[in-house]
């Protein structure tokens, strides 16, 4: 038996002296592949181990799925695992609802507009409920671009994929702010790209302008106090 | 570290300023939320400043026992 702590950043271990160096909580599947031993070796070095030798924290990746209990959503890759099968569920349900010949069927109904709710709140969701742990993870691994072991070039890989992906909401997100008036004309081809921040924008007035940029402002504030809070050990 | 709580400060006020308007909000229960969980988050980097443990941020009171294969 043994405590651990899962809704700790599994950040690298250069910064927490300690941990694994999987700021992306990779499953435990990842430690079958070719030259995962080889960056143990390494990182073993750096791992904090208390008076029976047990590494304290992190080395979740060493179970297995059943035997830990992801808080909240899990680690980030773990999300995404869940976010892509809540997706590809829904999309069956669209193929289901097809099979309703009855074109007012309740319960047709029902598939479709739960369809269609998932589809648009799903990806949002894992960046709301995740943005905070996953601006730390992309910042602390650009500033140690950890590049020694498969382990940490798939962490690396992952960094880069994920840095794509909050860039592009980031970049929806100014357009959302501006998409008001005379814009909206010049922004059509950009329109079903904005139904995915429906659900961040709709809490907020479109007329004023303060409310128009809320939901940019709330993305960028977010990830300077984070990089500033990451960066308390260099100041 | 004077230098991050400014940065921190400014941050927050600019956000509840921005939150304070009458037509921000659709409702006032969001505007409560927001303005409160800033008030807070500023609180809690202080004390992370502080402190210098930076895990502050991310932990919270979460454990969970999991058996060891």
């Amino acid at each position: 038996m043994k405590l651990i702590n899962i809704n700790y950043l599994t950040p690298l271990a250069a910064f927490y002296n300690y941990t694994d160096l999987g700021q992306f909580g990779l499953p435990n599947i990842i430690n079958k592949i070719p030259g995962f031993n080889n960056s143990q070796t390494s990182a073993e070095l750096i791992f904090k181990t208390d008076s029976q030798g047990q590494v304290i924290f992190n080395d979740y990746f060493r179970y297995s799925f059943s035997q830990v209990f992801l808080d909240n959503y899990g680690g980030i890759v773990f999300s995404s695992c869940t976010t892509l099968i809540l997706h590809i569920l829904s999309l069956l349900v669209k193929v289901v609802c097809k099979c309703f010949k009855n074109k007012n069927s309740k319960i047709k109904k029902i598939l479709m507009a739960t369809s269609h709710s998932f589809e648009k709140s799903v990806l949002i969701t894992l960046l709301v409920s995740r943005y905070s742990y996953l601006c730390s993870a992309l910042i602390l691994n650009y500033a140690f671009l950890p590049i020694n072991g498969a382990y940490q070039q798939i962490s690396l890989g992952f960094a880069i994929l994920y840095t794509i992906i909050i860039v592009f909401f980031w970049v929806l997100a100014i357009c959302a702010s501006f998409y008001y008036g005379r814009n909206k004309a010049k922004l059509k081809s950009i329109r079903p790209m904005l139904n995915l921040m429906v659900l961040l924008c709709q809490e907020h007035h479109v007329k004023s302008p303060c409310g128009r940029i809320m939901t940019i402002w709330a993305l960028f504030a977010n990830f300077i106090i984070i990089l500033v809070l990451e960066l308390l050990r260099k100041w | 570290m004077i230098v991050q709580l400014s940065v921190l400060i400014v941050l927050n006020a600019i956000t509840i300023l921005i939150a304070l308007p009458k037509n921000v909000f659709k409702s006032e229960a969001n505007k409560i939320a927001v303005i409160g969980f800033r008030l807070n988050l500023f609180s809690f980097s202080s004390k992370v400043i502080e402190t210098g443990d930076l895990r502050l941020i991310i932990c919270d009171d979460f454990f969970v026992l999991a058996d060891r294969k």
